[in-house]
């Protein structure tokens, strides 16, 4: 078990989601960051979709109740074990009665701490994850507070592990994220010449796990008013005004705003890493190109770690 | 009969089968889910039906593109007769205590609050799709005589259960959230449940009907 001595910003509990509720309404939710998710999992052996905890921004700090082996992985937001840095991406051997604290936000935005066996509070609707707008899942299906206590799953046996820096995430001044044509494209009034693809976005300030809002030159388009659709993790809506919103794990299933663009599957963990202000472009690719880089991404990480597929 | 097949990303797909509500073009959707659904295809995700569309996300790691394309355009979907409507009763209050726009709602359709609460209860209303928040149904068939613009600012907070009417739409909010919706009544039937057996207990296709009850069965139905 481990104690929550304080919350940081936003710390929720997160697996991997659930998807087959889309259909009544309900969002996937999970991880922002699939990749670092698999990584920390990875570091303390868990290997049936663990949950983990998601860190946006400011780190909680953390009293072990008992002996076990973490992993921190995704933005580095100087980790401490009693007040000692200590290194992310390898596995940490933590003691009864240790304190895990961060502190400043170096690079990325959502850390991932694993504990072996995973934290393990009751799956509701096949899922761990955390959906706060429902109160769904994770703990109480809320953000953790103070003196919370979450269960830990069964302790197993651990060799110690690094991930190659390779994996790290990295810090970019402008950060370049590929996306397919949407469904809607053709609204944009430039087609391929549209300021969509040469514009330097800014995530807005109210974006949050539902969505990224962006700042930058407004879309040229000639949408017309949509009847509600699905919508998938990754998707840009053009609302009215003409600035895009990407829309993340806690979306909506449904929406009435054209989609002109989507995230390919491999960069949304890229996204999940900008925080408000971060600037970023986006870069057209195909549907093949956007499959094979994700077809890449789970050799290196299959190769690199001898990880068996997610 | 026919659909159209667009990319959605690089693991999803979006089946387009109309361009207007129309219930045939509903029965359509109905009928093409249950019948993909029966095949169980490996490395399907997740099917999102709504109005006119349905969206299906794939892993693209087990099933590719053009095997998903191909299964999709082979599916018999073919309209049978609606042989059996599912209606699902839902018991509303229209008491004052909840019914917190009623007399802008009988302003504005020139209607008694009991001429109001019978049209409402009068009609099975058909769940065309569900989707806002989880468990929330999009209803066709409310009367024209209701129909009634949404609120100029929306309300902050309403409680899950509140029963409203949006230009010719009427509802049920699942989940506490912010809305606009003209509000005239509320239920205790919970459409979404994560703890229950049945976490929701309404679908695509199914029909509603509101039945009239008092406060004081409200207050009962709740314990």
């Amino acid at each position: 078990m481990i104690e929550i001595i304080k919350p940081g910003f936003y710390t929720l509990i997160q697996d991997i989601g659930r998807n087959e509720y889309q259909e009544y309404g309900m969002p996937v939710s999970g991880v922002m960051d699939r990749d670092s998710y698999r990584l920390a999992n990875y570091l303390v052996e868990n290997t049936s979709g663990e949950a983990v905890l998601e860190i946006t921004m400011t780190g909680p700090e953390i009293l072990f109740l008992e002996e076990t082996e973490i992993g921190i992985t995704g933005a580095d937001m100087s980790p401490m074990i009693n007040e000692v840095p200590l290194e992310m991406y390898t596995t940490i051997l933590v003691s009864k009665g240790d304190v895990l604290s961060f502190g400043k936000l170096k690079n990325g935005f959502r850390s991932y701490l694993s504990v072996n066996g995973g934290f393990e509070v009751d799956k509701k609707m096949n899922s761990r994850s955390t959906y706060t707008y429902a109160s769904v899942g994770g703990f109480y299906g809320r953000a953790l507070k103070i003196g919370d206590v979450i269960p830990v799953g069964a302790r197993g046996s651990v060799q110690l592990k690094k991930v190659p820096e390779i994996l790290f995430v990295k810090p970019f001044s402008t950060t370049s994220v590929r996306v397919i044509k949407g469904p809607e494209f053709e609204v944009l009034k430039l087609g391929e010449d549209s300021c969509f693809f040469s514009t330097e976005y800014r995530i807005g300030n109210n974006s949050n796990r539902m969505g990224y809002r962006l700042k930058g030159q407004s879309i040229a388009h000639d949408a017309k008013e949509m009847l509600s659709t699905g919508i998938v993790n990754g998707a840009i809506q053009l609302p009215s005004e003409g600035m895009p919103i990407v829309l993340l794990a806690d979306a909506q299933t449904t929406g009435g705003y054209p989609r002109i663009a989507n995230v390919i599957q491999s960069d949304l963990p890229l996204l999940a890493q900008l925080k408000p202000g971060d600037k970023l472009r986006f870069r057209k690719v195909t549907l093949e190109e956007g499959q094979s880089n994700y077809f890449n991404k789970e050799k290196q990480f299959n190769g690199l770690l001898g990880l068996s597929k997610k | 009969m026919s659909f159209l097949l667009k990319e959605f990303g690089d693991s999803a797909v979006l089946l387009t089968f109309g361009d207007h509500i129309s219930k045939e073009v509903h029965l359509q959707i109905v009928s093409f889910v249950q019948e993909f659904k029966k095949l169980e295809v490996i490395g399907v995700v997740a099917v999102i039906p709504a109005y006119t569309t349905i969206t299906i996300q794939y892993d693209f790691l087990q099933i590719s593109y053009h095997e998903l394309e191909d299964l999709l355009f082979s599916i018999d979907y073919s309209l049978k007769e609606e042989t059996h409507k599912n209606i699902i009763e839902i018991p509303v209050c229209y008491h004052d205590d909840f019914a917190l726009d009623i007399k802008h709602l009988m302003e504005y359709t020139g209607l008694t609050k009991r001429e109001i609460v019978a049209l409402h209860t009068s009609g099975d209303y058909l769940v065309y799709m569900l989707g806002f928040t989880p468990g929330f149904f999009y209803l066709g068939g409310l009367d024209s005589r209701l129909f009634c613009p949404r609120k100029e600012g929306p309300r902050v907070k309403i409680d899950r259960g509140s029963v409203g009417i949006a230009g010719s739409q009427t509802g049920v909010y699942s989940v506490d959230s912010p809305g606009g919706w003209q509000l005239l009544g509320k239920t205790p039937f919970n459409l979404f449940d994560a703890t229950s057996d049945k976490v929701f207990p309404i679908k695509q296709g199914d029909y509603i009907r509101f039945r009239e009850i008092s406060l004081e069965e409200f207050n009962a139905y709740k314990k």
